[in-house]
């Protein structure tokens, strides 16, 4: 990074957290702190939920994503719109309309105290867990492009954050996230852009996409049955909207995003626009891992991406095995590009045979660099204990750091602290409200002023704040960044939205049997995530329906039995 | 007693979608829907054409 690159980066992030703070300058009330002026028009709260989950993680990994498996994870999203469309027409009308600060004031009102405060706590552990993990991976680029100590990385990022968001309350949250999506969007679009011009003049976009799809890149959809591929269109469809579900109707850390809107229709808008534009964005940032993937078919990719790991490994290789390993795959690179572009050639020429044969050696030849690959990465982490061999979440900050102009360079690493901080806010935003208004108001303190309910807002915020920079300090890379989250989510998810759902329209049913069911259910799915090997979209479906089925079975063993009444929300 | 499960009733204001050709919640939602399946269709004709 040069003074250029600095200056982008500096000004964007202190410019947008500094207009936070002004925005919401004596913000006095619990209502105007916790909901904002309740004015928020439906632009600026779809830009706050799109933010919101699209933290630095979906584009800092995602490209690594598609660049290793394609477009297939896109299927995860499927369930997004589905999902949002069952919030907007029941769950959204009743948040509103019992104006609740909390989705688990809600379930105190519906239940009993148990029960809420059941609820408020599994969003609260897994939310926790969550913001140590979305606090470390931009602090896993920042440190690789600054050459920072990780540790220190992740404590002045975390403190910038907590900073302006303990300040202004939600509504700097989304007012700050509106600017910071201009630029991620901004830094996206530049940096896909910068891609596709530096292909090779006289390959088509067509054939980058031949090429793709030759490698299984362009496979975006699967309609396969089997539950161990991790990504279907069934996962995506029933899962993906189970996980939805649960995330955008239940986390607080969206429903705080959209009960803020000026009106229910605003807020309905707001989500509609998500519901809509979410496929089309996962789709464009791991087509641009895609097009890295191309990129690197005709420019020499390093061996391993993670490039301060690779250069410890080699220092520490006193048999040089990695630098043999290195040379070895020049040739075998050189070798698939030359067959690359005969295959490109073929398919100019029309050559049906010789586009076959071309594929067939281009495949042969990719198995060779896949088994170098391998190799180094063996070696590397034997050279090297500890070293993760996954450096997908490197692909994209390498190229960034490798082959675009200063400046642009800048408005990328922007462009994840951007990310980086717009979803963390949000965090903690909403572990700071769930704490006061769920437990500390609920239980520690009933009547005080609005005053002091805001000031312990604020002290909650900063201690989820430090809780979340600890964790991302004991943090270290998982399998993947994204999915890591998603798992996350997932173990905790079908349980919360179960209590959800029984609220909603099993109304016969009684705190006591739903508190049970969620506990037994989540002990389900902590032993099933140790003992199962299935895609963890899953986990969303199986807590949820175990929840609901025990929900059933236990209130009709406490002896109540439904009336007709008591079947449908609306009713 | 008030149901806290009822998402009635609503307001005049909230009823109307502010679309001009979708005037109702459930018509949006069906657009919605169709904008969804649209996609899963482009994506499936997009694996199918580069394979």
């Amino acid at each position: 990074m040069n003074a250029l690159d600095w200056l982008v980066l500096l000004a964007t992030m202190l410019g947008i957290a500094g207009y936070g703070i002004w925005r919401t300058r004596g913000r006095r009330s619990l209502d105007a702190y916790l909901k904002g002026a309740g004015d928020t028009r439906w632009l600026v709260i779809g830009l706050s939920v799109m933010a919101t989950q699209a933290s630095a993680i979906t584009f800092l990994s995602t490209p690594g994503q598609g660049y290793e498996s394609g477009l297939g994870f896109v299927q995860n999203y499927f369930g997004a719109p589905l999902a949002l469309i069952v919030i907007s027409a029941i769950f959204l009308p009743i948040y509103r309309r019992l104006k609740v600060y909390t989705a688990y004031e809600f379930l105190g009102q519906r239940f009993d105290t148990k029960t809420r405060l059941l609820g408020a706590s599994l969003f609260l552990l897994q939310r926790g867990l969550g913001a140590g993990i979305t606090i470390y991976a931009p602090a896993i680029v920042l440190s690789t492009v600054m050459g920072w100590r990780l540790d220190l990385t992740i404590v002045c990022s975390g403190l910038l954050v907590i900073v302006y968001t303990v300040a202004g309350g939600s509504d700097a949250v989304s007012h700050t996230q509106k600017y910071q999506l201009g630029v991620i969007f901004a830094g996206m679009l530049a940096a896909f852009v910068t891609l596709i011009h530096k292909l090779p003049a006289e390959l088509r976009f067509t054939d980058a996409l031949t090429v793709a799809g030759g490698f299984g890149k362009l496979h975006a959809v699967d309609f396969s049955l089997n539950p161990d591929r991790r990504y279907t269109l069934w996962t995506g469809v029933l899962g993906g909207m189970f996980l939805a579900l649960a995330y955008f109707g239940t986390d607080q850390s969206q429903v705080q995003r959209y009960i803020s809107g000026a009106s229910l229709r605003e807020s309905r808008m707001g989500l509609m626009f998500n519901a809509v534009c979410k496929i089309p964005m996962q789709f464009f940032i791991l087509m641009l891992g895609v097009m890295l993937f191309v990129f690197y078919q005709f420019e020499r990719p390093p061996l391993f991406f993670n490039q301060p790991a690779w250069k410890l490994a080699v220092q520490h290789d006193p048999q040089q095995k990695l630098q043999s390993l290195d040379r070895e795959f020049d040739s075998a690179f050189e070798a698939k590009e030359k067959l690359i572009r005969q295959w490109v050639q073929a398919k100019h020429n029309g050559d049906a045979n010789e586009e076959r044969s071309a594929r067939a050696g281009v495949m042969a030849a990719e198995k060779r660099v896949q088994s170098i690959r391998s190799d180094a990465k063996t070696t590397l982490a034997a050279v090297v204990p500890g070293t993760k061999a996954n450096d997908a979440d490197y692909v994209f900050i390498a190229f960034i750091l490798s082959h675009l102009p200063h400046g642009l360079i800048g408005l990328l690493v922007a462009t994840f602290f951007a990310a980086a901080l717009s979803s963390k806010a949000a965090e903690l935003n909403a572990l700071g409200s769930t704490t006061t208004i769920d437990v500390y108001r609920h239980l520690v303190r009933r009547d005080s002023t609005d005053a002091h309910y805001v000031r312990a807002s604020r002290c909650f915020t900063m201690l989820w704040g430090l809780i979340a920079i600890a964790f991302a300090l004991f943090a270290n890379l998982v399998e993947n960044l994204i999915q890591a989250v998603n798992i996350v989510g997932s173990i905790f998810y079908g349980v919360v939205l179960a209590i959800f759902l029984v609220a909603f329209f099993l109304k016969w049913i009684r705190g006591t049997a739903v508190f049970w069911a969620a506990i037994i259910a989540q002990l389900l799915i902590f032993v099933l995530y140790w003992r199962l090997e299935i895609s963890y979209l899953w986990y969303n479906v199986i807590g949820c329906l175990a929840c609901v089925m025990l929900s059933v079975v236990l209130q009709l063993l406490a002896g109540a039995r439904p009336r007709p009444d008591e079947g449908s929300p609306a009713s | 007693m008030n149901d806290p499960t009822d998402p009635n009733p609503l307001a005049a204001d909230d009823r109307s979608t502010g679309f001009p050709a979708l005037r109702s919640w459930r018509a949006v939602y069906l657009a919605v829907l169709l904008i969804f399946v649209t996609w899963v269709v482009l994506l499936t004709a997009l694996s199918r054409a580069f394979r």
